[in-house]
Parts: structure tokens; sequence; C-alpha cells
């Protein structure tokens, strides 16, 4: 099973890279969203390793269980507020270059500057990046990596992955992850084990930020899983559009005339009761 | 519609009148351009009304228990959106192949499952305010969309929340509600969707209703 699924997988990801080669050439800057995927009978979520996905999703699951969630408890419990937003900014500051990139290869000159200067801000005045003092003279994060640069020249997002550690991705995101990692020029300034260092310190202090959230999610949806999928797909896809209204849901209003219509009779719906 | 109207009377009104019906036109495009902006800041004025009765409930915490804001939540929910459109959407294509008895016990459920899964992210806010950032027309027949943010009283970052306004049987209605551009109609879709296709309707319908009664 893992390894009928593994092949292709390993097609998908020649066929993104083949694709990757084509657009570095030809550079063109595709709307990425289709106006068919909400159409009414469209429910394809592309997860054709669903099964497998699964699997890994509960092992990850576990695995956050028994380890990081409760190193990110332990760690909510002895720093207090205060101090972890200055960790999260410090955090949050050596990732500049990186969304400057990618600011770049995506024709952005507005985000690229605006990570730029951000960097540039908070590294001084901003004593090491602590403090993220650009965000209050109007210069707001603008979180850029390369899935979504691959995103923006047209790259299709391709099957669902649940990774291992990693957790939510698909060949696109993943992809942009290791190409990121290789840009990123702290990852050449950093000593191994402090790389490692500030990896493991960015789970914590990201796994730290949604423990109630990630905990209602857990006890209120009636399918973790496709919950999890469906929130990690329109949460990248809010990035890629960096914050623009998503294309509308075409919702058809069931009016009192239509619910009148319907082959059977009963009580309004929305005081929750029924007719007898 | 109204413009319909308004040429067929203007045409049966004859030639002689022909300037008065022009006039009658001039007016009600302009008019028209009035009413659309004023449907604008009607729909704005509604979102704002409904977020001060949100903010109100949670503002007594201390004096009133979970229940009773639960209870309040739910009167919110119920006279703000419109539960029928919203629970009809997330079901999707499994309406049609639903049967009478399926049909009445998904109905039955669905306000109290919206309640059970959202009553509870509602109640752990904590003096948060909101803002109406703008308010957008929508390129769907009529809709509006209510751009507005979250704010935290620790300074975090605020939070992104549109709402899509319909008149639906003449009054204002939510249709939509968007958390950083993830909409719930949506997510709910998928979600539920993918528990049908594992379980069947009537696994799914167990499902609503496990998790309903899992409140305390």
């Amino acid at each position: 099973m893992t390894i009928g699924a593994a092949s292709p997988i390993l097609k998908r990801f020649g066929q993104v890279l083949a694709m990757l080669l084509v657009i570095g050439v030809t550079a063109n800057c595709a709307s990425t969203s289709s106006p068919d995927e909400y159409a009414d009978d469209d429910y394809s979520v592309n997860d054709p390793f669903e099964d497998i996905n699964r699997v890994t999703f509960e092992i990850n699951q576990t695995l956050d269980g028994l380890l990081l969630r409760p190193i990110a408890e332990i760690y909510v419990g002895v720093v207090p507020e205060w101090g972890r937003d200055r960790i999260n900014d410090a955090l949050n500051n050596l990732g500049e270059p990186v969304n400057f990139a990618n600011g770049l290869l995506q024709g952005n000159m507005e985000r690229a500057a605006t990570s730029m200067l951000r960097f540039a801000f908070n590294s001084t005045f901003g004593l090491a990046g602590f403090f993220d003092i650009a965000d209050g003279i109007g210069l707001s994060r603008a979180d850029e990596d390369f899935g979504q640069t691959l995103a923006v020249w047209g790259v299709p997002e391709g099957p669902y992955l649940m990774l291992p550690l990693f957790g939510p991705s698909n060949p696109r995101d993943a992809i942009g992850m290791g190409v990121d990692w290789l840009i990123d020029p702290f990852t050449r300034a950093l000593r191994s084990h402090e790389k490692y260092q500030r990896l493991i310190a960015r789970g914590i202090d990201q796994r730290s930020r949604y423990i109630n959230e990630l905990e209602t999610l857990e006890e209120t949806s009636i399918d973790f899983y496709a919950a999890m999928r469906e929130l990690y797909r329109q949460h990248r896809s809010n990035e890629i559009r960096n914050g623009e209204l998503p294309p509308p849901l075409p919702i058809p209003s069931i009016t009192l005339e239509d619910f009148a219509d319907e082959e059977y009779d009963q009580a309004e719906v929305s005081d929750g009761m029924s007719a007898e | 519609m109204k413009l319909i109207y308004f040429l067929t009377l203007g045409a049966a009104a004859g030639r002689r009148q022909g300037l008065a019906a022009i006039t009658v036109l001039v007016l009600l495009f302009s008019s028209a351009g009035v009413s659309a902006s004023a449907a604008d800041s009607e729909a704005g004025e509604f979102i704002r009304n409904l977020g001060a009765r949100a903010v109100d409930v949670l503002r007594d915490k201390e004096g009133t228990t979970f229940a009773e804001r639960e209870f309040a939540f739910r009167n919110i929910l119920v006279d703000g959106f419109h539960m029928r459109t919203i629970s009809r959407f997330v079901l999707g294509r499994y309406w049609k192949s639903a049967t009478k008895a399926q049909r009445r016990a998904y109905n039955d459920v669905f306000v109290d499952f919206i309640v059970r899964v959202y009553a509870s992210r509602f109640d752990s806010y904590n003096g948060e305010t909101f803002e109406i950032i703008k308010v957008l027309d929508s390129d769907v027949g009529g809709d509006v969309i209510v751009r507005t943010r979250i704010l935290r009283p620790s300074g975090g970052s605020p939070i992104g929340v549109d709402y899509r306004v319909r008149v639906i049987d003449g009054s204002y209605r939510v249709v939509d509600i968007g958390v950083e551009g993830i909409s719930m109609l949506h997510t709910h879709r998928i979600e539920f969707a993918s528990v049908i296709k594992r379980k069947g309707m009537d696994g799914f319908l167990d499902e609503l209703r496990a998790q309903v009664k899992a409140r305390e």
C-alpha cells in the first residue's frame, strides 16, 4: 500500500518540478483560483492518499499529545505572555529575509520592501528583533514563502499530503519549505545545532499559540482530519491572496416560499424544533 | 424589477407624456444609486448591532452562567444568520439523496450542532472589541460583504472576520462568515461530505447528535 502510493506521489513531484522549470522560463502570473472550486457538485478535495494521510495524522496527533503539546503547555505556564511575544517577534524577524526574497520572486515590490524595512528597523531599533516596532509604524508582517511564490507563478497545489512531524502540506508547499530552507541566509550563518534549536523553538512557539484553538477544534469536529485539511487549504489560499476576498461561494437562498414548496411539511429549521 | 415596471408604465403613458416618463426614469436611476449605498450602510449597521449584542453578552461574564450565555448566543445566531439557507448549503448535494426522515432529522439537529460548535469558541472571548473596516459589494447578486476585525485586549494580531450579508424574505441575514479568509460554510460542507462518504447518511446524523449530546 505504502509503496504503491509512493510512485504516484513521486510522479506528481516530477510533474511539479517540470512545471516549475517551464514556468521559471515563461514567468507567467496566472491566477490560482479556479471558478469551479465551489461548484455544487465539486467536493474534490484532491486527497488521493487519504488512507495513508489519516494514519500519518494519527501518528502526528499521538506525538503531539505525548511531546509537543506538553512542552508548549509548560512553555505557556512558565514564560509570561510578554516574554513569549518577544520570542515570537525575534523568530519572526529571522524570517524576514525569506519574506523579502519571496516578495521579490512574486514581483510584489511593496511586500518585498515592507519585509526589508521591517528587518532593518526591528534588527536595530527593535533590539535584535525582540520588539516588532515596525508594526507600530504601519509596516505589518508580509509573510511570503516559496510555496506561495509557486502558487503565484501558477503551480497547482497538488494532492494533500500529511507530512510526518510537519503536518498538513502538499507537494507545492513541501517543495516551498525546502527551497525556503536553502535560500534562508540564516541557514548558512547559523551553526548546525543552532539551526535545529531555531527550528525547535519555532515549533514550540507556534504550537503554544494554538493550544486552545486546536483543542476546541478537535472536540467540536465530527471529522477532525477533514476539518484540518480544509482549514489548511483555505488558510494557504488566503495567504496566497494576501488576505484579499476569496472567490464568492454560490449560496442559494432558501426562502420561506422554497421551504413551503418542499415535499414534506416541517417547522422552521431556524427554531431548531420540529413539527411532529 | 422596479425599473421594468416603470418602463412599462412610461410606454403606456404614450408619447405625450414621454418627457414625464424620462423624468421618472432619471429620478429612478438617481434614487437607485442612493439606495445601493444605503443598503451598504444598512448591512453595516446590521452587523454593528449584532456585534454589539454579542459584546453585551460577554461583558458580564461573572454575573451569568455558561448556559445563559449559550442561550443568548443561540438567539443572536438565529436572529442574525439565515440558518435554513446555511444548513442546506452545508449539506449540499446530499440533501437531494436524503430521505424525508433523514431531512427532518438533519433539520432538527443542525442548529443545536452549530450552537455546540461555536458557543464555546464565542465564550472564550474576554474583553475583545470589534470594528467594521469596510463594507463591500460582492459580485454575487445583491450580497454585501462586511469586513470586520476583532481586536484583542492583549494587543495580539487582530482576527479578520468577513460577514456575507443578504436580504432574504425582507430582512438582513448573514449567509456565510469568513474567519481570516476561511469560509465556515465551505469548511463544514467538506467535513460533512467526508463523514457521509465514510459512514453514510445515518452514520453522519448519529455523529451530529453525539456532538450535541457531548455538550455539558
